[in-house]
């Protein structure tokens, strides 16, 4: 609580100084949020280059929007969802889009009784023991990679940057409902890239 | 026929696939026993696809009441989708988790971004 409290003084005070056009205040901003924003600019873009120049594309963005920085959300929340904005933009723009079908991760039933056809497998009781892994870790974000974008960046947004779903039917472009939708999709197609490492069955 | 070769013949019955004569002897059995009524009801409710297809609704916890009881009774008669919940739920947690930060992995930017997006800034004004 006192740390939080702290750090909003701290950020208010440093956006005071920005406004002033205090040019040692600018440096101070970037390196105090650059190196996370560039994790979130890495998540989203596949290539280092596009990552650091989305992050550059950011900082320009906020230093161009400080007089609208409310004060209400946290600077660090605020420069995250501009560094999402700004990666977004720059993925949508590249030509060579990692694009896919999603139908045949999608657990498949029978015609009639809306069965699984491959019905589905406990996975182990140890599929959560290892999460602290970095092995793990590397596996998932692996996984991740291999969704076709328009759902791994719908997955991204709402399960790992942590948009509500109406920011992120804003940010795809669709209702809420459809998001909703491709988020779940996501998950599941994750969930099959994921199953044969958890339950023993070949990839 | 008694409940077990009504229960061993469901799977099929919803498939549509028993003889006329069979499935007739499964309504039967089904209209008489309140036990497999029972069952035979929450099958009737709702398939495997409609549970898989609104499964996130009840992880994110946005399924209204209604529709949430009947996920549960499905859940309560369908060891498949009991199955496919948990490793639902687990790919969340592990997809969470695979890019959660460790105080290693957050660097600060490399000298030079630092003043490339500086530099820029004064060139834009």
């Amino acid at each position: 609580m006192s740390e939080r409290v702290i750090a909003d003084s701290n950020a208010r005070e440093l956006v005071a100084r920005l406004r002033r056009g205090d040019e040692a205040a600018y440096r101070e901003l970037v390196l105090a949020h650059g190196g996370r924003m560039l994790l979130a600019a890495r998540r989203i873009l596949r290539n280092e280059d596009d990552a650091r120049d989305a992050v550059q594309d950011a900082f320009l963005s906020a230093f161009k929007a400080l007089g609208h920085f409310e004060g209400q959300s946290l600077l660090s929340t605020w420069l995250h969802r501009i560094t999402v904005n700004a990666a977004l933009m720059r993925l949508r723009s590249q030509r060579a889009r990692h694009e896919g079908e999603i139908d045949e991760l999608l657990p498949q039933f029978t015609e009639a009784g809306g069965h699984f056809v491959r019905r589905p497998v406990a996975w182990a009781e140890s599929a959560d023991a290892p999460l602290q892994r970095e092995e793990t870790r590397a596996l998932v974000r692996g996984c991740i990679e291999r969704l076709p974008d328009t759902y791994r960046v719908a997955l991204l947004l709402r399960d790992i940057e942590g948009l509500e779903l109406d920011e992120l039917a804003a940010q795809l472009g669709t209702t809420v409902n459809a998001a909703k939708i491709r988020v779940h999709r996501a998950r599941q197609a994750l969930r099959t890239l994921l199953d044969p490492h958890f339950t023993g069955a070949p990839a | 026929m008694n409940c077990d070769e009504v229960l061993s013949r469901a799977y099929d019955y919803f498939e549509h696939a028993l003889s006329p004569d069979e499935r007739a002897l499964v309504d039967r059995h089904v209209a008489g026993c309140p036990r497999c009524g029972e069952l035979f009801a929450k099958a009737r409710e709702m398939s495997c696809r409609d549970f898989s297809a609104g499964c996130g609704e009840l992880v994110d916890g946005t399924a209204a009441d209604e529709r949430r009881r009947l996920f549960e009774r499905h859940l309560s008669i369908c060891r498949a989708c009991v199955a496919y919940l948990e490793s639902y739920e687990r790919t969340l947690k592990l997809a969470k988790s695979a890019h959660s930060i460790g105080a290693e992995q957050l660097e600060a930017l490399e000298e030079r971004l630092v003043d490339a997006i500086l530099a820029a800034r004064k060139q834009r004004g």
